[in-house]
């Protein structure tokens, strides 16, 4: 329950209002996500890397543009209202049914603003809550720059 | 507000105001003024809009240096507005952004610091090669002996890495010898030199503004594999902040107001009397009076900050009654191809080295076909792993996400490396791109927006695409696949110049060949406003160059 409060809080506080649903909205998101990014036996994947955690964070940033926020859960929304049983489907499932919303433009352009932000997620500075121990880079043999980050968002906004 | 470092002199000089030199902007430009003037004894103020990063605050965070604008303005506050193709619509929420760096040192602690001297026939282009219809096309109000002993100076002072090659397009040097030796090079850059080598193309040691060994002040390059769009961790890199701005400080006589957004210079009997400007940290307007002005905000910023300050002497804006303000402004011609290289090309271990530069110009066609032609800069791409990601996400216009998507990365990561071939030729100046005021926007100090035109001349686009077909056969030979890129008609937003070009005619130029106002007595530009002609090169060895030249000057009058 707490978490819940917390979650439509921070929306609100993002000026992010209508999203119908909005807490099943997040989960659709979340859910998308980690079917895009799965934990394999190779490599750590959204749940392993905090991505949601990591969107929360950037999200409230004012660097992040609140129509990119809105975008955001809008795509979630639609996927919700056009597959309604998104959430309990299994992997085969799901990766039909993202395939199909990848046929429309929208769709497509949300995906790969998924793709994006997930990317950001697995391989931007741990500062952010994504990256956990630094094991997106690990996936994939890269090294850890020098310096890393001290503050998130430089000094400027940090 | 912050004034660094607090002295008794810098605590008193708001109160009493006795400045000789107020310097706008505190970039490439900015720099040298600062440095030569406050080693000669005078009172010298920088007024910059952003803030002060010491060399410990930077990172090789990507998110905050590459994918945020935490070190631009944010668009919705200050934007510009675009003319372009008859359409006209601000930079909010759109790709461009004509901002590139606006802390103290400004874009030149983001540079990637490929440092290449004008050519000789820079100055004169006109004269060399005559007209091209509807570009405005003259010679320079100076020649390339005027300006080479101040390349010699930025090659000490701010600190050029690199090594003189015999070549038919490298200007004449007094000296032979680079002040640091060229930066390591990556194991690639002799597959680089055996393949032009088979094809006939000289390939030639890039010089960089990196440092190659430490000095008092600043230690050398550590090759982070992340230098363009970082600052750098090591001062190595030749910024106006590590170079300049940070020794002048220790002379005493430099105050670098950070958060300080200028709004106007305001003019009283053909002088500039003061500015006015925001202190950010304080929300205040305050005012600063000098003996004499130096704008180097870079060239769009420049433009706009004249026009707007308009007076009932220059009701156009100040030092415009020619008219010539923003007029001409200048960026790079050409484009950027990519291509991949694998253990196809070289041996796999050699090529994924991480950090080492390839540094290799090829100049063989800076004239071709009797015309002015252009360089072609090499590179491989920087660690940037969210980017270098990114890139791979589509394959066959569909979108590569899961097991498919880790596979295609981990390939990317380990087997693989992007090329990257820049080419550079002159952007023509010509009536279709300059700098006016949008005046019915304005940014959040209330101030008229910038109105950038940004049309190329056809002929830039004509150059570039006849390196491109030298460029091609070089790729085609070194056996990369996956090329990808073109030729754009395209500014790119961080090199700008021009807009203020200098000449010896007040009718048609808008600074003197010292870089001062024809019409304003105390007035200064140097960033690089004042080129008439570009060069087809990056241009902030230029701006330092010159900015030392007027620096000479200002010292003999001051
Ligand atoms: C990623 C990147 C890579 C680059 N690589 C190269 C390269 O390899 N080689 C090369 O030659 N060049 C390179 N450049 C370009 C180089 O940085 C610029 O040419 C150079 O810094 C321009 O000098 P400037 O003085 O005109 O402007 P800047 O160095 O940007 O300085 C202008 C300063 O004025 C300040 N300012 C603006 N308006 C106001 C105002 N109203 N009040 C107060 N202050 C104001 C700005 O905040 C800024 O700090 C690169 C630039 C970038 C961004």
């Amino acid at each position: 329950m707490k978490r819940r409060v917390f979650l439509l809080a921070t929306l609100v506080l993002l000026g992010v209002k209508s999203f119908g649903s909005g807490l099943p909205n997040h989960r659709v998101l979340v859910a998308t996500l980690e079917h895009l990014f799965p934990t394999t036996s190779r490599f750590a994947g959204a749940k392993a890397l905090g991505f949601w955690g990591y969107l929360q964070f950037v999200m409230r940033h004012p660097s992040f543009s609140s129509e990119d926020v809105h975008f955001v859960f809008e795509g979630a929304k639609r996927l919700a209202d056009e597959y309604p049983l998104f959430l309990i489907y299994a992997p085969p499932q799901k990766e039909m049914v993202l395939r199909r919303f990848e046929e429309t433009l929208e769709g497509q352009e949300w995906l790969s603003r998924l793709l994006y932000y997930g990317l950001e997620a697995m391989l931007g500075d741990p500062i952010y809550g994504g990256n956990t121990k630094m094991q997106g880079w690990r996936n994939f043999g890269h090294t850890p720059p020098k310096p890393m980050a001290k503050t998130p968002f430089g000094k400027a906004c940090g | 507000m912050v004034t660094l470092p607090p002295n008794p002199w810098q605590r008193l000089l708001l109160a009493k105001p006795v400045v000789d030199v107020c310097i706008i902007g505190s970039g490439a430009g900015g720099g040298p003024i600062a440095y030569e003037l406050s080693r000669a004894g005078k009172k010298v103020v920088v007024l910059e809009k952003g803030e002060y990063y010491k060399r410990s605050d930077f990172s090789k965070d990507e998110i905050a240096y590459t994918k945020r604008s935490i070190i631009t303005p944010s668009r919705s506050k200050e934007f510009h507005t675009i003319l372009q193709e008859g359409q006209e619509y601000p930079t909010t929420h759109t790709h461009w952004n004509f901002w590139n760096g606006n802390i103290v040192g400004g874009s030149s602690n983001f540079m990637s610091g490929f440092f290449h001297r004008l050519h000789p026939d820079d100055f004169r282009l006109y004269s060399k090669f005559g007209a091209i219809e509807g570009a405005n096309i003259v010679d320079w109000a100076i020649d390339y002996s005027d300006l080479a002993p101040y390349y010699d100076t930025v090659e000490r002072i701010v600190g050029v890495s690199g090594v003189y090659q015999n070549a038919p397009f490298e200007p004449p040097r007094q000296h032979p010898h680079f002040p640091y030796p060229p930066t390591q090079e990556h194991p690639i850059a002799h597959l680089i030199d055996s393949v032009a080598h088979t094809i006939g193309i000289q390939t030639l040691v890039t010089p960089r503004a990196i440092l190659t060994h430490d000095t008092p002040m600043r230690n050398k390059c550590y090759y982070s594999n992340y230098c363009g769009s970082y600052g750098c961790s090591s001062g190595a890199k030749g910024s106006a902040l590590e170079a300049l701005l940070n020794p002048a400080l220790q002379t005493g006589n430099l105050t670098i107001i950070p958060n300080a957004h200028v709004l106007k210079l305001h003019e009283q009997k053909g002088k500039v009397a003061y500015v006015s400007y925001i202190d950010k940290d304080l929300n205040l307007k305050r005012t600063l009076k000098a003996k004499v002005f130096v704008v180097a905000a870079q060239a769009i910023e420049s433009a706009r900050l004249l026009l707007n300050s308009t007076s009932s002497n220059f009701p156009n804006g100040l030092a415009n009654n020619s008219g010539q303000v923003g007029k001409n402004l200048l960026f790079s011609g050409g484009g950027t191809l990519e291509g991949t290289l694998t253990q196809k090309q070289c041996d796999l271990k050699q090529l994924m080295v991480e950090g080492l530069f390839v540094n290799r110009v090829i100049k063989d066609f800076y004239a071709i076909d009797n015309q002015k032609g252009g360089i072609m800069e090499l590179h491989l791409e920087h660690a940037n792993p969210i980017r270098k990601a990114y890139k791979s996400i589509w394959h066959d216009n569909k979108l590569l996400w899961g097991e498919a998507l880790y596979d295609r990365l981990y390939r990317r990561f380990n087997d693989e490396k992007r090329l990257t071939l820049e080419i550079f030729n002159d952007w023509l100046p010509h009536d279709g791109c300059y700098v006016t005021l949008d005046t019915k926007r304005h940014d959040c100090y209330g101030m008229p927006v910038a109105k950038v035109a940004i049309a190329s001349h056809p002929h830039n686009e004509k150059i570039g695409n006849r390196l491109a077909l030298e460029a091609m056969k070089f790729f085609k030979a070194l056996g990369v696949t996956q090329i990808e890129g073109a030729i754009t008609p395209n500014p790119p937003s961080n090199l700008q110049a021009g807009g203020c070009r200098f000449g010896n005619d007040p009718k048609s130029s808008v600074l003197n060949k010292e870089c001062k106002s024809h019409e304003v007595d105390n007035l200064y530009i140097t960033d690089g406003s004042f080129m008439p002609t570009g060069g087809s090169l990056p241009y902030t060895f230029s701006i330092y160059a010159n900015s030392f030249r007027v620096a000479q000057h200002l010292k003999a009058i001051l």
